[in-house]
């Protein structure tokens, strides 16, 4: 007697396998909620891969972007031109295509949101009851008021849009062709704390390492999963899950504190900020001066 | 009186105050020298390793460097602090713990800037650490995307860039592939021929006799159960049984039962 026979004793067999029938059952909850988390993460690291790119954008120094990125948002809500905002979309348009950004992602990432949120903002102010007008297109009656789509709504609709798709897509431009920590460093230009970017970087870090921590996690509790769970069992499965992960991280923590210590962090980071611009740095910024200002003028003057 | 690096009396240290990790250590490093601390999982090494390196204070005994008393106010003291983290540097295990910048390159470069190393010092010894350790194609990369082999790598570049004088590695080896394990002990080897005094805490046998010319035996009590020059702890099969540090082993040859000691280390042979 050993205490367990029962390990030396085969127990199932594989003879008859109950395959389920080729339409597959629905993901769970919980599936679905970490499914999206862990894709949307991927997704940012997907992301810097075209960061990693031989393109124009990538090759300009982040502090350079990040500052005429900023000085161009803000640009973009003085100019009251249709055609000048049409112009600077284009422009940036062409940027990404330079930067080894396929129109297509270029596009979707910006045009899919657009509609869905400024769009339903701005659809009211295309008819007459709310902005008085020439019609366009009348829609027909209500009462003794003749509903229109008006050209002054129209113009002012497809301006505030505009708009929204250049500042967006110069965002999105700047995240796509730069690397997170390269943003991170730009910022101190703007004299952010070196303490506050080595934190957010330490951050951004950990959460990857938190995440598929997580994903370990779930995959072991799926794979010793035998019956499907009941609803407060699943629940309670993620509970102590969430404290697991607390208890860890904080433990991390800790540990990554005195790995720092040993390497003689003190209280007070450093860290290396190069700033050494190059001869393409200097034209993007003599390019973008002269657009801008060329920008300002047609639409001042 | 010969200068020892650290000399620990009766050193005594308690997780929270209550879980005994280590009872009763009495150990000195010379410099120069290679030492092994030899222990199953779970028998003190790493806690003894954080000791060495002032991160955590023993709460019984006493760790003296350089033949003077050392403690945790000795560590509060900037200049002390600095001379110390200069010379002295630890692995850790996990390099997830090691690796907690952005990029490999402000990994490598965080020890020079915090000890004080121009910033253009600093962007070569990166470049040559790189170099020397063959991952510069590493870079730019952040640790999380990187393999367990190559963090590791990183890892050790990012202690070996302050050039410290002394080095403590916590299972510099596990889960490494043998090529790698290699390119480590190599390393080893190397640092302590250019003079470095290396402490490494681990349980694979097979590395020991090249990386060590004493070891100390740490058991599942936390005591030192002996220490000794390297061939002779690697000799005492019945103190490497005790410490499980090497199991009985059944096997079969040409349908023959047999059963003996089985250590997985370099002096392992048996005739049939």
């Amino acid at each position: 007697m050993t205490g367990h026979e029962w390990f030396c004793t085969k127990e199932y067999s594989f003879s008859e396998v109950p395959f389920p029938a080729a339409k597959a059952g629905k993901k769970g909850f919980v599936d679905r909620t970490l499914g999206g988390i862990f894709s949307f993460f991927r997704d940012a690291i997907i992301s810097s891969a075209y960061a990693e790119k031989k393109g124009f954008l990538q090759s300009i120094d982040a502090r350079v972007k990040v500052a005429i990125t900023a000085a161009f948002l803000v640009l973009v809500t003085l100019i009251h031109q249709i055609y000048l905002l049409a112009a600077l979309y284009f422009v940036v348009f062409i940027l990404a295509i330079t930067s080894m950004i396929s129109a297509a992602v270029f596009i979707s990432r910006v045009w899919l949101f657009i509609p869905l949120f400024t769009g339903i903002v701005v659809l009211p102010a295309i008819f007459n009851v709310i902005v008085p007008g020439e019609p366009l297109l009348v829609l027909g009656k209500i009462g003794s008021t003749v509903v229109a789509i008006t050209r002054q709504g129209v113009n002012s609709a497809l301006f505030i849009l505009l708009r929204v798709a250049v500042s967006v897509s110069t965002v999105v431009l700047l995240l796509l062709t730069t690397r997170w920590h390269s943003i991170l460093k730009a910022l101190r230009i703007f004299k952010v704390p070196r303490t506050f970017v080595f934190i957010t970087g330490m951050t951004y870090r950990y959460i990857h390492l938190l995440l598929r921590l997580v994903e370990e996690m779930q995959f072991a509790v799926k794979s010793r999963m035998i019956a499907k769970p009941r609803i407060r069992g699943a629940q309670k499965n993620v509970a102590s899950q969430m404290g697991n992960l607390i208890k860890k991280s904080m433990d991390m923590s800790e540990k990554v504190y005195t790995s720092m210590i040993s390497r003689g962090y003190t209280g007070e980071i450093k860290t290396l900020d190069t700033f050494s611009l190059s001869f393409t740095d200097y034209l993007f910024i003599t390019s973008a001066i002269i657009l801008m200002a060329a920008c300002v003028y047609l639409n001042y003057f | 009186m010969s200068d020892k690096i650290f000399e620990l009396k009766n050193v005594s240290f308690y997780y929270l105050d209550k879980f005994p990790a280590l009872r009763e250590i009495n150990l000195y490093v010379e410099p120069g020298e290679k030492i092994v601390l030899l222990g199953a999982n779970g028998s003190g090494k790493s806690t003894l390793l954080h000791i060495l390196d002032g991160l955590l204070f023993p709460q019984e005994g006493n760790i003296q460097f350089f033949n003077q008393a050392i403690n945790e106010n000795s560590f509060n003291d900037e200049k002390f602090n600095a001379f110390f983290r200069k010379r002295v540097a630890f692995l850790f295990q996990n390099p997830d713990i090691q690796l907690f910048s952005s990029t490999v390159k402000d990994d490598i470069a965080f020890a020079p800037l915090q000890l004080d190393m121009s910033a253009d010092e600093v962007n070569k010894r990166v470049d040559e650490v790189m170099k020397f350790m063959r991952i510069e194609h590493l870079k730019e990369r952040a640790p999380h995307q990187l393999s367990l082999g190559e963090k590791k790598k990183v890892s050790i570049g990012t202690v070996l860039s302050f050039n410290p004088d002394v080095l403590l590695l916590d299972e510099p080896t596990a889960g490494l592939d043998p090529r790698s394990v290699r390119e480590v002990v190599d390393l080893i080897i190397e640092a302590n021929e250019s003079g470095k005094t290396i402490i490494t805490a681990t349980h694979d046998l097979h590395i020991v006799s090249e990386i060590a010319d004493r070891v100390y035996v740490l058991n599942d009590e936390k005591r030192i159960a002996a220490s000794d020059s390297t061939k002779n702890i690697l000799m005492n099969e019945d103190l490497l049984h005790k410490t499980n540090l090497i199991h009985i082993h059944e096997h079969v040859h040409e349908d023959l039962w047999h059963t003996h000691t089985h250590a997985h280390h370099d002096l392992h042979e048996h005739e049939h």
